[in-house]
């Protein structure tokens, strides 16, 4: 089928556009296997057909639950080509959160491995609509609950039966093209609408602001369902260069992350600051060779200046950014990383709005802030997301009508962090209005993790903080009063919480207490409770 | 000390303070810590604390690696090793 190029431009079509330019560039490198561009185009055109084929349609949910491998671009193209949109859950989630996320927005087609199955049988026994499950590698046997019929297919196999060529659609830029969850205040994690459009602006703008080139070799270190992961997939393959996924175990072990970079040549590299901050800790750079790389980025949180110094140290030919965005605009600012004075100790800018993005900040009257003086963050723009799934009251609530230069209204995105402006003109992140904190670069509702606790039939109140650590951003703890007479140990806590939350979310300290303090207005006194961990 | 009380030392650790998911499994020696996302970044610093205090050795950056790291007989080994080295040398 020949592709119509002419016709509407989606993020697919970078890759289509790469595999015209050149098919035999190699487009994704992991774990021992190799695509190239001709060869990925192919293999999601034949993805597309099969999903289609299989009753999916433009703007369905499907599901993507695998670990690294090539075969996730397969699936994360294969979906935009069938106009559906894809929703990545974590591997490593629990079951009870990844089947919330399922039903939440209604996905009925999964796309899987066999390493998933343990997880998948617990899934499957929740309430989950389901009804196929397609397996990149090979199902061999998926044991299904007693009475729960879902279809498996096999991709190695069913691939061969399908036809070339994938359908003409009608999906346009401004439709959706992946939803990604994040935690949520109310206990639940909520479904970040993102269309072509909102990822196609950030990704144009990041490949020529950091004049990603064929020759690139772009590291994508942080997991799909965290959306660090759209740079590098996305800006490589417009750029017609190659992405290489950091496996798990890799992510794991500083001095095999070193070793990764050295022995793929890596030219860019994107994490959150305490993966390169364990990175300077653990990885024995004395050892390994990292001089390919030529531009790092962060984002997630704040990156504290006295590691940031012995990065640019460890790293003397690579340009620093520092990258700044809520999942729901993506990254809206940067700010590259200069000379640190050795006395500098407070933190670096954000920086300024990229291309197609205004942020400002406005003071308690409404008023645009003034150099020193703090602000509410607002982004508008076409990265601002289109809303949180089936949450009408939640969108309201972030994206707000706003007068317009000019005259009239329009929508603007409240970020929820307070902000600053030096002489420059660039953005200071100053911290939350709310109980959002950032641990390891994750971003955390503390009022999820206390709903989670509270749901425990034995614990009676709970009260969640955040330690700030240099090193991680954050530390979590939890401050537990269990029922009247009844005993709790923290091992059972622990294991309460495994089964709901990811493992990021888990707190590290664990007290028991009679009571919590209180404020004088009858409020947990939080401040009380972050003071005494420390 | 012998590897069988090594190994039994770092099983009730992990089984203790980093299978919260997993409370009911028993850890079998050749079971992935890390596929079975049993260590996180946490846990497998937290692990190498533990190792380095309770058997008293110390473990160098570059042996923070997938192969010592990877199983509970694997750990064992690399504790047994270095303890080994320790009662040979001067």
């Amino acid at each position: 089928m020949a592709k119509q190029m002419t016709g509407n431009y989606l993020l697919q079509h970078y890759l289509t556009s790469g595999a015209v330019r050149n098919p035999d560039a190699a487009a994704i490198v992991c774990r021992g296997a190799r695509l190239t561009y001709g060869q990925l185009e192919r293999s999601s055109d034949r993805m597309a057909r099969l999903l289609w084929e299989e009753g999916v349609r433009p703007g369905d949910r499907i599901g993507i639950f695998l670990p690294k491998s090539v075969e996730t671009l397969v699936a994360v193209f294969g979906i935009l080509k069938t106009g559906a949109v894809y929703v990545p859950l974590d591997p490593k989630s629990p079951a009870q959160r990844a089947a919330y996320i399922i039903r939440d927005c209604g996905i009925r087609v999964l796309l899987t491995a066999s390493r998933q199955k343990t997880v998948l049988a617990q899934i499957l026994c929740e309430d989950a609509p389901l009804r196929l499950c397609l397996f990149m590698d090979s199902a061999a046997s998926l044991e299904l609950p007693e009475g729960r019929s879902v279809r498996v297919l096999d991709w190695p196999e069913a691939q061969a039966s399908v036809k070339d060529g994938c359908p003409d659609l009608p999906t346009i830029n401004t439709d959706l093209a992946y939803i990604l969850y994040t935690s949520g205040s109310t206990g639940r994690p909520k479904g970040v609408m993102l269309s072509h459009l909102n990822a196609m602006t950030f990704v144009d703008w990041a490949a020529t602001y950091f004049q990603v080139r064929p020759e690139d070799r772009l590291s994508n270190h942080a997991p799909l369902h965290f959306d660090l992961s759209v740079f590098d997939l996305f800006a490589s393959l417009k750029a017609g260069a190659s992405v290489f996924p950091v496996p798990e175990a890799v992510t794991l072990f500083p001095v095999q992350a070193a070793q990764f970079i050295q022995d793929h040549r890596l030219t860019v590299w994107y994490s959150v600051p305490s993966a390169l901050i364990q990175l300077l800790q653990h990885g024995d750079l004395g050892r390994f060779d990292l001089a390919g790389l030529r531009a790092v980025l962060f984002a997630g949180e704040v990156f504290p200046v006295k590691y940031l110094r012995t990065l640019a140290a460890a790293l003397p030919r690579a340009g620093l950014y520092n990258l700044y965005g809520p999942t729901e605009t993506n990254v809206c600012t940067v700010h590259p990383v200069g000379e640190i004075p050795e006395t500098q100790t407070t933190p670096i800018p954000i920086g300024k709005a990229c291309a197609n993005t205004d942020v400002f900040a406005v003071n308690e009257n409404d008023e645009p802030i003034r150099e020193g003086e703090a602000g509410d963050l607002f982004v508008r723009g076409s990265t601002v997301m289109k809303g949180y799934w089936g949450h009408p009251d939640l969108t309201a609530a972030a994206l707000v009508r706003r007068p317009a230069t000019g005259g009239g209204s329009e929508i603007a995105y409240r970020t929820g962090d307070r902000v600053t402006i030096n002489e420059k003109g660039e953005y200071l992140f100053l911290g939350r209005r709310d109980h959002m904190i950032k641990s390891r670069g994750f971003r955390i509702e503390l009022g999820e993790i206390e709903a989670v606790l509270v749901n425990h039939p034995r614990v009676h109140e709970a009260a969640v903080v955040a330690i700030p650590d240099e090193a991680v951003g954050n530390r979590i703890r939890a401050v537990i009063v269990p029922s009247p007479s009844a005993t709790l140990t923290r091992a059972e806590i622990e294991t309460h919480c495994a089964q709901k939350l990811p493992h990021y979310m888990i707190p590290e300290i664990i007290d028991f207490c009679d009571a919590l303090p209180r404020t004088s207005t009858g409020k947990t006194d939080k401040k009380v409770l972050a003071g005494e961990a420390v | 000390m012998d590897p069988g009380m090594i190994e039994e030392k770092i099983r009730t650790y992990i089984m203790k303070e980093l299978m919260h998911d997993h409370a009911q499994m028993e850890l079998k020696r050749d079971v992935s810590l890390i596929d079975g996302g049993i260590i996180d970044s946490l846990g497998l610093f937290k692990l190498v604390s533990f190792i380095e205090e309770e058997f008293r050795i110390t473990v160098e950056p570059h042996e923070v690696r997938t192969d010592n790291f990877e199983t509970l007989a694997v750990v064992t080994d690399l504790v047994r090793k270095k303890l080994d080295q320790r009662s040979a040398g001067p």
